[in-house]
């Protein structure tokens, strides 16, 4: 489908175009501040100004914490599903970044890789309509152009956005994006050579302001060689507070626990939650033995599965996309670029 | 779906969060980014939503009955703790916890008045002996501005400070260390010091000694301010140490250890002192914390201090409590006491005292404690109530830097589960009170008129869409300040405390305090004593609040004329934003008219140290 563009003033006609079929999420601000996906209505405005969200998208399609099933009676195992299990229409997520969209493809690896498929996770991430919006400019901690992840995309959306400034210039890719764009086809026309050079302008522009850089490479190559003395594990790992914030933050960290709740008499919920490779009491074992009870350990591993076990082995590219929320929620300075900087200057 | 502006309860950090609801259950707690765009929280912060469904949540009142706590109606369980409460033989007890919203403090310390009752909390941070010291030295009811403060320091004493609980200052304890700050820890564990930072191992019992090694420094390092050392109190410090130069249960540090503490902070330019619950809750921790802060101030070697940042809202506790807050460890020991009433924590959990506390419990009439988690105490109750967390319930909490912040209601209310300020109403009317406030708004009305500090912040402002509202305003002079008292006090080490505390009158009503080093801890832009405090203050400068100066029509850099009773000089003025509107810091030149005011400095008892508060007044030249 040729590029369209639509006027950014009716938007919200189109997102409404779209809440038919589809339960509709955009980028909002709440409390005035910090931008989140939430359920778009029309008197919402779209928030088109901002860099990312305090959480990746990943909290939409694999939530923090949800119930897989309620087990009325366990004498009798009456199973029912949980209550997130049961929603009715697939997502239509608006101006998903394009760090996260790569991400959201990672998971869908992930949930459906090495013989065992997440089905609900899967369902939720097939049936949704992906919107990206290409970023014009990167913020102070995004290094989404090392890590092949943006800021815009070739591939992996239904539609891809690019802000022009009044108007909005849609690249569609797939069926269900050309299904959409026709859902209210009144709304877009076919984008000018004037456009498509104005987009063209942007992309190059944006690609070359990247402040922030990661030693990938470097990092993936160190890290797989083991050229990375024990002792500089332990000492970054001082610098670890252990509170899992990378790991939740990430968009292609998919790790979760999972317990029974009470939740009557005779009656509890089995729930699935986000856990994080940093916390202690993530490699315990039944017999109380932790093969990973130092912090320095559990450091070590989350960057060797990272950088070199993901890449190398299993996804074929690194488990991170560069969005940069770990770089703003790591109390230590241990996210992924920081520490690549350490390792890439400190382990020659 | 939605998303919730909040605050996450579990210390006095209270960092900005956003719980994500969706058909009326917790889902997820996330951070929320500040100015400098960092989204933090620590392992509890994140975990916010493991609390709302825990296997131990109390959801159902109970009342005992032959040995057993049976569920019960509330209003049963109401009906029998207000005939309990009415037949007690002596004034009930009502021990509060950390985690109750100001409100809910307010709506208990109401009842225990209606019922007769008195009211403690149960501080296990020390946040009693940091409050009465933060207000006996510095005149202010909290620590420094902000956690930034911490992280832009040059050098951190942490004495007692377990950093694993306050991962929030442990993180900015990080990143002043890799800016090339330096550490010094005191404190009883000598493994604390692993992370590279100079370690002074105490013995516990030792702890005492700390503020007088510090102060030994300052004579032998020969680094007291000139202005002090004239004075008559510090003459009376340096015979003090020069009686007994090296033994004697004076001595702790050689002298050669105490100059290489002083070498950490000669040339820091900001330095601040964390100060732990180690330290805090030891043995006569008020009248040693006194004496710390007063050495730190004596030696310039802190520029801020931030104390007991262990616990969830027990600054907002004491503040809505006041002086008739006691802490629970001294007041369930009193004789006579037959009704105790425990809200908002697990007594013999976390009580260091847990065998004398259940051998109190054993004998107790009656106990009743309102939760939201079945504890160890509930082995003793006698009724119990369910309470909410800070997800299911509005109300506001106080920081450790004294902002007071918004917990909002994000999902419903589980089974009977309430906030205590509803059991107190529901208590309290069988007790014939019948109007109880409705709202959280309305019970943040009626409390703001019975704390001071609270009284500007309007229900409507911290009700609607603020997260966070200054008690001070929004003046920029930081967390609030006692009415009446100087910024900075000082006393010898022995110290009577109350007696530098001198009056003020219609003809002098502001506090003038003498000394570069008080101006350089007020400051906090200058910390490398006598030689670049001369480059910095290159004339007598007096500096005061910008407000007073506007007042007074005269702008920073002009002239004004200072008086004290006996006494008056000209000086250039400065504005210093930290300043309270009644005080004001002379540091005159030597030699210098401004200087002979200083022989106005009574020095009560000889023991002043030289920078005793004065009755001023500022006039226009």
């Amino acid at each position: 489908m040729r590029p369209m563009t639509i006027l950014e003033s009716v938007l919200p006609s189109f997102l409404a175009a779209l809440a038919g079929d589809y339960r509709v999420v955009a980028p909002q601000r709440v409390g005035g501040a910090d931008v989140v996906y939430a359920d778009w209505t029309d008197d919402v405005p779209v928030d088109l100004d901002f860099v990312n969200t305090v959480v990746p998208p990943k909290m939409l399609f694999f939530p923090a914490r949800e119930t897989l099933f309620h087990i009325e009676d366990p004498r009798h195992a009456t199973l029912s599903a949980g209550q997130e299990a049961g929603a009715t229409k697939p997502l239509a997520i608006f101006g998903l970044r394009s760090c996260d969209a790569t991400g959201l493809a990672f998971l869908e690896k992930f949930f459906a890789g090495r013989g065992f498929e997440d089905d609900t996770i899967l369902a939720r991430i097939r049936s949704a309509l992906t919107m990206t919006l290409a970023c014009r400019e990167p913020g102070a901690d995004c290094f989404c152009v090392c890590c092949e992840a943006g800021p815009w995309l070739t591939a992996g959306f239904d539609i891809q956005f690019s802000d022009l400034g009044d108007r909005l210039l849609a690249d569609v890719r797939t069926e269900k994006g050309e299904a959409a764009i026709a859902a209210a086809s009144s709304l877009f026309t076919l984008a000018t050579p004037e456009d498509l050079d104005a987009w063209s302008r942007q992309l190059t522009k944006v690609d070359a302001t990247f402040e922030r850089r990661s030693f990938m490479a470097a990092g993936t190559r160190r890290i797989s060689l083991g050229r990375i003395p024990q002792e500089k594990w332990e000492h970054w790992a001082e610098d670890c507070r252990g509170c899992g914030g990378c790991c939740f933050v990430c968009p292609t960290c998919s790790c979760f626990t999972v317990t029974d709740r009470p939740s009557g008499d005779d009656a509890f919920d089995r729930e699935r939650q986000w856990d994080a490779c940093l916390y202690e009491g993530f490699t315990r074992e039944a017999s109380g033995h932790n093969p990973r009870a130092a912090k320095a350990e559990r450091l070590k591993r989350r960057f060797f599965h990272k950088m070199s076990y993901q890449y190398i082995d299993v996804m074929g590219r690194h488990g991170c996309v560069g969005c940069g929320r770990c770089v703003a929620t790591c109390m230590g300075g241990l996210d992924i670029s920081t520490l690549l900087t350490r390792i890439h200057d400190e382990c020659p | 779906m939605a998303f919730h502006p909040s605050t996450c309860p579990y210390c006095s950090c209270a960092c900005a969060l956003l719980l994500h609801e969706e058909n009326g259950r917790l889902l997820g707690s996330y951070p929320r980014a500040g100015a400098d765009g960092r989204a933090e929280l620590c392992m509890r912060g994140w975990n916010c939503t493991s609390s709302e469904s825990h296997p131990d949540r109390l959801t159902a009142p109970m009342v005992r009955n032959a040995g057993r706590l049976v569920r019960a109606s509330w209003r049963e369980a109401v009906e029998e703790i207000a005939s309990r409460l009415g037949s007690a033989a002596s004034p009930p007890l009502f021990a509060l916890g950390p985690t109750l919203a100001n409100e809910d403090v307010f709506a208990v310390r109401r009842l225990a008045r209606r019922v007769g009752g008195r009211v403690s909390t149960t501080d296990l941070s020390g946040v009693q002996a940091a409050r009465f010291a933060l207000r006996q030295v510095l005149g202010t009811g909290y620590g420094l501005p902000n956690l930034e403060t911490v992280a832009g320091a040059d050098l951190i004493w942490l004495v007692g400070v377990d950093l694993e609980d306050c991962p929030q200052v442990a993180s900015r304890v990080t990143q002043a260390r890799r800016d090339g700050g330096a550490v010094v820890r005191f404190d009883v564990y000598a493994s604390a010091g692993g992370d590279g930072s100079r370690m002074v191992a105490m013995p516990p019992d030792e702890f005492g000694r700390l503020p007088l090694i510090l102060q030994q420094a300052v004579i032998v390092a020969n680094l007291a301010d000139p202005e002090a050392r004239a004075a008559a109190g510090f003459e009376d410090l340096t015979r003090y140490w020069q009686a007994e130069p090296a033994g004697g249960d004076r001595a702790w540090l050689s002298d050669e250890a105490a100059l290489a503490l002083v070498r950490e902070f000669r040339f820091a330019r900001r330095p601040v002192a964390v100060l732990g619950s180690r330290w805090l809750t030891s043995s006569r921790a008020e009248e040693n914390t006194v004496q710390l802060l007063q050495a730190l101030v004596l030696l310039g070697a802190a520029n801020h201090v931030l104390t007991a940042v262990g616990e969830a809202n027990s600054w907002g506790s004491l503040d809505v409590l006041g002086a008739e807050a006691r802490p629970a460890e001294l007041a369930w020991r009193e004789a006579g006491l037959d009704t105790l009433v425990v809200v908002g924590d697990d007594l013999v959990r976390h009580s260091p005292c847990a065998a004398a506390l259940t051998e109190t419990l054993d004998r107790l009439r009656t106990v009743v404690v309102i939760d939201r988690f079945a504890g160890d105490t509930l082995r003793f109750a006698d009724v119990v109530l369910p309470s909410c967390t800070s997800a299911e319930t509005d109300g506001t909490t106080t920081n450790v830097f004294g902002a007071v912040q918004r917990w909002r209601r994000a999902v419903p209310l589980p089974g009977d589960c309430c906030p205590e300020r509803l059991w107190a109403s529901r208590i309290g009317r069988l007790f014939g009170v019948e109007e109880w406030p409705a709202t959280a708004a309305s019970w943040f009305d009626a409390m703001r008129y019975e704390v001071e500090s609270y009284l500007p912040i309007l229900p409507e402002r911290m009700y609607g869409e603020n997260d966070a509202v200054s008690a001070a305003g929004d003046d920029g002079l930081g967390p609030p300040r006692v009415a009446g008292q100087t910024r900075v006090r000082l006393a010898a080490p022995a110290g009577d405390v109350a007696s530098t505390d001198r009056g003020q009158d219609a003809a002098f009503p502001m506090r003038m305090v003498l000394g570069a080093h008080v101006a350089n801890w007020s400051t906090g832009t200058v910390s490398q004593r006598e030689e670049l405090l001369r480059r910095e203050i290159p004339e007598s400068t007096l500096a005061a609040a910008p407000a007073v100066l506007e007042t007074l029509g005269v702008k920073p850099g002009w002239t004004a004329k200072v008086l004290v009773p006996g006494g008056e000089a000209t000086v250039t003025t400065r504005a210093d934003l930290r300043l309270p509107p009644d005080v004001l810091v002379l540091v005159p030149l030597g030699g210098s008219p401004p200087a002979q005011l200083r022989r106005c400095c009574p020095g009560p008892g000889g023991r002043s140290v030289g920078v005793q508060p004065i009755p001023a007044r500022l006039e226009r030249a």
